[in-house]
């Protein structure tokens, strides 16, 4: 059996240090997930009227499981990006079990490797207000990626949206930015930095990261 | 200058320009004036080095320097610049960044970040332009008129010396017009050339060409000052034939 380390946030910016943990949100908290370079397993729960944003940037290969469940009143938005060389396989799921609750998913990367994603959302009958997010963006230059999206909801008042572009370098933004004299390699550089960096508009996350 | 010669070119085996020549002095505004789908844009790409164009024949040289044997980078090392009809947008590169790397990548050395913000605000308050555009994706999430703002804030940054406006004038309001055919006058010098082109009237009327060429049937129909430009604005492109051995699209 793997041992948890059980975490207590209340208005907490984390950085995350254990990687397999339990944690429980009670006010509006933040969690940093720096380059782990073992597997993760987080199994969060979110209180009522508590919110939680996280910020997990990967560049090893490896596994991540994260299950969230949020109660009533509450908010999460989940951002990842990401630069995997060889395998890496990628399990998210949410649990609405009450009301008025929001969950964005915001995963950007690049793929040199093998991809394998599950994102799962799952509303219970007879809640209401809810809203679930997914946007995935995923360029592969030498690698593949897999994305399955599941939608599971019982409910009838749920907003829900799922969108995946997985993509190799565009040739014409690459033509563009050459035709600004930058050469093939750095203007490469420039869209894949695009897919692992752009995302985040958290200053004080992408300087830790860089 | 910029001295095109004979020149063929085809896409998926269908010929868009055919025996097309053309002569730009440095200095000249030159416009090049057609209907829609008659291979206009062709032209900019084909001069900036877009490969999917096969060239059948002819010539293009830059400064007596074969074009064609550079890429695209190096033409735009060599101060060939293109603005587009719909420039392309970049999620998540912003324009700093890319300035930043098209100056690093010309010099080889460090651009000074100092420095470099200092001449792009400026440059932003002389083109009336926000600051905040330097921190912005490149054209993402911009109007029509913004993306060609942002166009003409690289042009000042990286100071081309060719400049092939493709169709500046889509999607433009009078006002953004005006305000962009200003800020090209502004940038002009004896040794800048301007390559225009439209099917419309209105941008003309602020960047006046020394010379005004229609294109038809993959070739030069026609050339004229700017009263050929008049001319066709009340007339049509009907009026001007293609010889027999021209390919209209």
């Amino acid at each position: 059996m793997v041992m948890m380390n059980k975490i207590l946030m209340d208005g907490n910016k984390l950085t995350l240090k254990d990687y397999k943990s339990i944690i429980e949100v009670s006010s509006s908290s933040v969690i940093y997930i720096l380059d782990n370079s073992s597997d993760l397993t987080l199994d969060i729960n979110i209180k009522d009227n508590a919110s939680l944003k996280i910020y997990d940037f990967n560049t090893h290969n490896k596994s991540s499981d994260i299950i969230i469940r949020q109660g009533n009143n509450t908010k999460v938005e989940y951002n990842h990006t990401f630069k995997i060389d060889g395998e890496y396989k990628f399990n998210y799921e949410v649990h609405i079990i009450g009301d008025n609750n929001t969950n964005n998913v915001n995963i950007s990367g690049v793929s040199n490797g093998l991809i394998s994603m599950n994102i799962d959302g799952n509303v219970l009958r007879n809640v209401k207000n809810n809203e679930l997010n997914e946007n995935i963006r995923i360029l592969t230059i030498e690698g593949q990626a897999f994305v399955s999206p599941m939608l599971h909801i019982s409910a009838l008042n749920v907003l829900a949206n799922h969108n995946t572009a997985i993509s190799n370098v565009n040739e014409d933004a690459l033509f563009y930015l050459m035709s600004k004299g930058i050469d093939r390699k750095q203007a490469t550089k420039l869209i894949e930095d695009s897919y692992i960096y752009g995302l985040f508009k958290n200053e004080e996350f992408i300087n830790l990261i860089k | 200058m910029l001295s095109i010669k004979n020149l063929t070119v085809s896409i998926d085996e269908k010929v868009i320009l055919k025996d097309f020549s053309l002569d730009i002095n440095d200095g000249e505004i030159v416009a090049l004036m057609g209907p829609n789908g008659i291979g206009k844009s062709t032209i900019c790409k084909v001069i900036m080095g877009d490969t999917h164009y096969k060239i059948e024949s002819g010539s293009i040289t830059y400064n007596k320097e074969d074009l064609l044997s550079l890429d695209v980078v190096e033409r735009s090392r060599r101060g060939i610049y293109l603005v587009n009809q719909n420039p392309i947008e970049i999620e998540g590169v912003s324009n700093a960044e890319m300035l930043r790397s098209a100056l690093e990548c010309r010099t080889g050395e460090h651009t000074n970040f100092f420095e470099f913000n200092k001449r792009v605000t400026e440059i932003c308050k002389r083109l009336n332009i926000p600051t905040s555009f330097i921190h912005r994706g490149i054209n993402e999430g911009m109007s029509g008129g913004e993306k060609k703002k942002n166009e003409l804030l690289h042009l000042y940054v990286l100071e081309p010396k060719f400049i092939m406006l493709d169709e500046l004038d889509s999607g433009l309001d009078v006002d953004s017009l005006r305000d962009l055919a200003t800020s090209l006058k502004e940038y002009l010098s004896e040794d800048i050339s301007i390559l225009i082109i439209t099917h419309h009237i209105s941008i003309l009327e602020y960047l006046k060409p020394d010379r005004v060429h229609v294109l038809k049937g993959g070739k030069i129909v026609e050339s004229g000052s700017y009263d050929l430009a008049l001319s066709v604005e009340g007339n049509g492109f009907r009026s001007y034939e293609v010889s027999s051995d021209g390919d209209d699209e």
